[in-house]
């Protein structure tokens, strides 16, 4: 009998803690990367259609860039980005996933607060630690997810022919920008 | 006219023919999607098929015309029979949950996170 009760308690509990796991995501999340060089043609892209997912109760997060999503405002910069840096139909697309770190659900406010994200990001095939900073908070149903970090096209095997790499900066700067609803 | 002049003249209009090529070769305009002729006509789910039997290069990046029943609506997102996302420049006024349309879009890949197929630039054509 006691068997039993511990049994249905259990249960029950692991019930309650499905029930209270929060899970939020965007299909429209937006990431811009800059590798502009002043006096040069501005290198910008901008992707609206991110995906992302963030579990609440736990910190995890992960996010999904297709890579043909990137607009440029010269066409030839886009292409050229497609065809030639980022091999997007051998590599169609970057992922990111990650923890954030001392992470407790109560830490979340209608306040931004810093976070620090551990984790991997996937680019033209390329597996990479990173580490970045990400501001959080939370409005009704909503998550919002901020964070800007730099990256280095030679960490993740691509090549800036020399003709153009004085061009482009060394490091590229990359925003995100996310509002996960409740799913 | 001097041979040195009708030379100079020459170069001259050489060397603008040439900036004119690079420039237009430079600065050409954006793929419009909607004025290019669609390389495949399918489904939803034939599109989906397509990512699953790793033929995505038959979609990928070409302008298609997809059909499907609209299942969600999320902002500037329609989703059709819960596995393509279509996303749109300017949203369409006429169109309802349940309807069946056909889009017009670029495919762009396959979202293993949400388990969709996405087309950007989308236009809705019924």
């Amino acid at each position: 009998m006691r068997h039993y009760i511990i049994f249905t308690l259990t249960l029950c509990i692991g019930f309650l803690g499905a029930k209270a796991q929060e899970k939020f995501s965007t299909k429209t999340g937006t990431i811009v990367f800059e590798a502009s060089v002043p006096s040069f043609e501005e290198v910008k892209a901008k992707n609206e259609s991110v995906s992302a997912l963030f579990n609440e109760n736990t910190g995890d997060f992960a996010s999904l860039a297709l890579m043909n999503a990137f607009r440029f405002k010269v066409a030839l910069m886009e292409e050229h980005f497609n065809e030639n840096y980022m091999e997007s139909s051998k590599f169609p697309k970057a992922v990111f996933k990650g923890t954030l770190k001392e992470y407790s659900s109560e830490k979340i406010s209608a306040t931004p607060q810093k976070f620090e994200m551990e984790g991997s990001i996937t680019l033209h095939g390329v597996t990479k630690a990173l580490r970045t900073e990400v501001m959080i908070h939370k409005k009704g149903n909503e998550v919002f997810v901020t964070s800007d970090f730099d990256l280095k096209p030679e960490d993740f095997n691509i090549e800036i022919p020399s003709v153009v790499s004085n061009k482009i900066a060394e490091t590229i700067n990359v925003s995100v920008n996310y509002i996960l609803t409740k799913s | 006219m001097s041979n040195r002049k009708k030379i100079g003249i020459l170069v001259l209009l050489g060397l603008s023919v040439v900036a004119y090529l690079g420039y237009t070769y430079m600065y050409h305009d954006h793929r419009d999607i909607q004025s290019e002729a669609p390389s495949l006509t399918i489904s939803s789910s034939q599109l989906v098929a397509l990512f699953e039997t790793e033929s995505a290069e038959e979609a990928l990046n070409k302008t298609l015309v997809v059909s499907g029943v609209v299942t969600k609506i999320d902002g500037s997102l329609i989703t059709l029979d819960d596995v393509v996302d279509c996303v749109f420049g300017v949203l369409p006024e006429s169109f309802y949950v349940n309807e069946r349309i056909h889009v017009k879009g670029r495919c762009i890949g396959f979202d293993d996170l949400m388990g969709t197929v996405k087309l950007d630039q989308c236009q809705i054509i019924n």
